[in-house]
């Protein structure tokens, strides 16, 4: 006993100096960044050489280090470093602990939800852009519109980067052997419903619901109100909305009728739409743009013998237009950060032509201005043959309306339960009443306790 | 006397290293977490985000079912995970050092779960368990059963799934430890005994079992505080899901202080976890002292 006693405790001294070893290092590796803009901002009075750190969930190799390499050929003044952070949970923590701190601080920083963005300029870590805008000369009108921002309390504090679609992928081959053709804009939720039905088959299931995503109901409720589906007129939550109801009752449908995968395999399998639709699968999926990345990958999907088509989202009314997307990559600047007119100007420009190189990675340039033939071309690359060329370009081409943010009360504790009331649902836990009543009251709550 | 403080400040700063990691390190997050309890902390705003909260995040946890619902998992999961793992280890061990073909072989594969990544290992078992096509599954279904069980897909059985995996890497560590404890039992007890004339297995259960009391004590406390601790195998396998059948206490910390970001109620209820792995402990070491007092 005694014997093991010195064992552990020396083992236990060992690793505390290990430790504190780590954490000397940690001392000094802080110390240098410390350092480092100082020294960058002497620099920068006697040779204007400007660092900037941009922090951005895209992974490195799909675009952001193309658009970093372009500038830095261009510029010699203001240099750009891409620090990427995963898009998650976690991710989104450490990119605000980066901004909470004084050093090694990003300059410019991409939010992914209204919900971070709202809660990162309470905490008054973004810079409102309309001075810089005007100051640096952005032609905001002309390039994105500044009816396309969202905005809180009428200020702007970010810029979108890219343009997000969402839409029905199809296995084009499994249309075909039905006899149906691609569906045309403004088809609605009741025919995607039947088309699932008639595409299911042995082996494969008619359509995908990414199971990490709100449910179809999300989308099916903001198709019929496109400005803050979540909030009702009188500022309680929509989950009363009758179009809300009728997407968690579409689902369950296609639950039951084994159309689709069964919803708790989905989630324990962490089932990803690419693999069930470009293995075969599935014959549908709903996804977003970020989708071509995988439709381009023949290496993660080899031997496809047939080409992706492609439908605009479905629509609550027959025959209209509206996209559960904005303009996304919505990038702000750090409010902090020493070198606002330099991050300005690089934004600018990344706007204006640098978001271009992004395309290959699957990032649709959030400018008006962008060719909807050439975005096409570019996005395809050299791995045309996976594409139905036509209705790819359809879906660019097609003016829509899109969804609009502008308010966030509640928003991360709704999503939450919606997400696991509906899964009691989908689960035959609870009846489609319950389910509405209790997303609703607790989404009530959720807006009272965030005002 | 010069000497002697000599001495004490050569030995304090040879324990300086030490002090100042644990300090930074563990003291004060630890005070720090104690403190949120009684605040609610936007940490968005650094160190001007606090504000007195009095007693609200522990009248919270009270009226909180989820963490309950939690802790009640946490408890089913050791009760069960640990002694089982236990026992296995033990026969393991048992037949291991009784039957010496290949024992380094088969003592490396049994240990083998123990020190691999249990992220690696949870997204395999993942794959096992999958319902439709998962070999578990399949092998029931050879095996006879019609309707096998969801395993993580199923709300009745997700905890279940998560609890065998669990077992398996916690077997090796037992047998291990108790292969250790079977070589310091001295010989001369089994050759007394096989002289009056006692069987293998009375041996086994009046000679081998009592003497790997402290070895079965150590083992059972590591393991009972590293399974309250539960969090990566739950987060990976099923993230608490379906419905919360699987939610732990680490996992339920983790989501109110990094999706919600209640960091204030996330401390409040990891100091709730501590102070249960705490008391279990100290019943522990009571119950040890009443063992020795048999020796």
């Amino acid at each position: 006993m005694k014997r093991r006693l010195t064992l552990s405790l020396s083992s236990v001294l060992l690793t505390s100096v290990l430790l504190s070893g780590c954490g000397g290092n940690n001392g000094n590796t802080a110390g240098g960044p410390d350092k480092a803009p100082q020294q960058s901002a002497k620099a920068s009075g006697e040779s204007k050489t400007v660092t900037l750190k941009w922090w951005g969930g895209v992974p490195e190799e799909n675009g952001p280090k193309a658009v970093a390499d372009r500038w830095n050929a261009e510029n010699t003044d203001i240099k750009v470093e891409y620090v990427r952070f995963v898009n998650d949970d976690p991710g989104n923590v450490k990119l605000e602990t980066a901004l909470l701190s004084n050093t090694d601080a990003p300059d410019l920083f991409v939010n992914y939800a209204d919900a971070h963005l709202e809660r990162r300029i309470k905490a008054g870590m973004v810079e409102p852009l309309e001075a810089l805008i005007k100051s640096s000369g952005f032609d905001l009108e002309g390039i994105i519109g500044s009816e396309n921002i969202t905005k809180v309390d009428g200020t702007i504090y970010n810029l979108p980067g890219s343009r997000d679609v969402k839409f029905v992928a199809f296995n084009k081959a499994s249309l075909d052997a039905i006899g149906e053709s691609i569906p045309e804009p403004g088809w609605t939720w009741d025919d995607y419903a039947a088309l699932a039905g008639k595409l299911t088959k042995e082996g494969q299931y008619g359509a995908f619901f990414t199971p990490t995503w709100e449910p179809i109901a999300f989308d099916v409720l903001n198709s019929a109100q496109p400005k803050d589906a979540y909030y009702a007129a009188d500022g309680t939550s929509n989950f009363g909305h009758e179009a809300f109801r009728k997407g968690l009752e579409l689902q369950k449908k296609l639950i039951e009728g084994k159309k689709v995968m069964p919803y708790a395999e989905g989630v324990a399998n962490k089932a990803q739409p690419q693999d069930e639709l470009l293995n075969g699968r599935t014959a549908s999926t709903y996804t977003s743009a970020y989708f071509v990345r995988y439709i381009k990958d023949d290496t993660a999907y080899p031997n496809r013998e047939y080409q992706i088509a492609f439908a605009p989202m479905p629509q609550w009314t027959a025959g209209g237009n509206i996209n559960n997307t904005k303009l996304n990559d919505m990038t702000s600047i750090n409010a902090k950060s020493p070198n606002k007119e330099a991050a300005m100007k690089f934004l600018s420009w990344f706007l204006t032509e640098g978001n271009t190189e992004m395309l290959p990675g699957g990032r649709i340039p959030s400018s008006k201005k962008a060719d909807v033939a050439q975005v096409a071309e570019a996005v395809m690359g050299d791995r045309a043959q996976y594409f139905d060329k036509d209705s790819f370009v359809k879906l660019l081409n097609t003016e829509y309306t899109n969804t609009e943010i502008t308010q966030t009360a509640g928003l991360t504790e709704m999503r939450k339960a919606f997400m696991e009331e509906a899964e009691k649902y989908f689960m035959d836990a609870q009846d489609l009443d319950t389910t509405v009543e209790t997303i609703k009251q607790r989404a009530d709550e959720a807006i009272a306790a965030a005002k | 006397m010069r000497d002697k403080t000599r001495e004490n400040v050569a030995g304090y700063l040879f324990i300086l290293p030490n002090l100042l990691g644990f300090a930074a390190f563990i003291l004060f997050p630890m005070v720090f977490s104690f403190v949120l309890i009684f605040t609610d902390w936007d940490y968005l705003k650094g160190m001007s985000g606090f504000s007195f909260a009095g007693l609200g995040n522990i009248v919270k946890l009270g009226e909180d079912p989820i963490v309950w619902r939690s802790l009640l998992h946490n408890v089913v999961f050791s009760l069960t995970s640990v002694p089982v793992a236990l026992g296995l280890g033990l026969l393991l061990a048992v037949i291991l050092n009784r039957f010496v073909y290949l024992k380094t072989a088969i003592r490396t594969m049994i240990f083998l779960p123990y020190m691999s990544s249990i992220v690696a290992i949870s997204v395999v078992w993942r794959v096992l368990y999958n319902p439709s096509q998962g070999p578990v599954n399949s092998v029931l279904k050879a095996l006879g059963v019609d309707h096998p069980p969801g395993w993580l897909s199923s709300p009745d059985w997700s905890l279940a799934g998560i609890i065998l995996m669990t077992i398996w890497t916690y077997i090796g560590y037992a047998m291990i430890l108790y292969m250790a404890g079977i070589q310091g039992i001295s010989k001369d007890l089994y050759e007394a005994s096989e002289i009056d004339g006692a069987s293998g297995l009375k041996s086994f259960l009046h000679i081998t079992v009592p003497m790997l009391k402290p070895t079965t004590f150590l083992t059972a406390v590591t393991l009972i505080i590293s399974s309250f601790q539960v969090f990566a195998s739950v987060q990976v396998m099923t993230n608490g899901g379906p419905m919360r059948s699987s939610s732990v206490l680490a996992l339920y910390i983790y989501e109110q202080a990094f999706e919600l970001r209640n960091m204030s109620y996330g401390a409040t209820v990891s100091w709730l976890l501590f102070l249960f792995i705490f008391v279990v402990t100290l019943v522990q070491w009571r119950s040890q002292r009443s063992w020795q007092d048999q020796f």
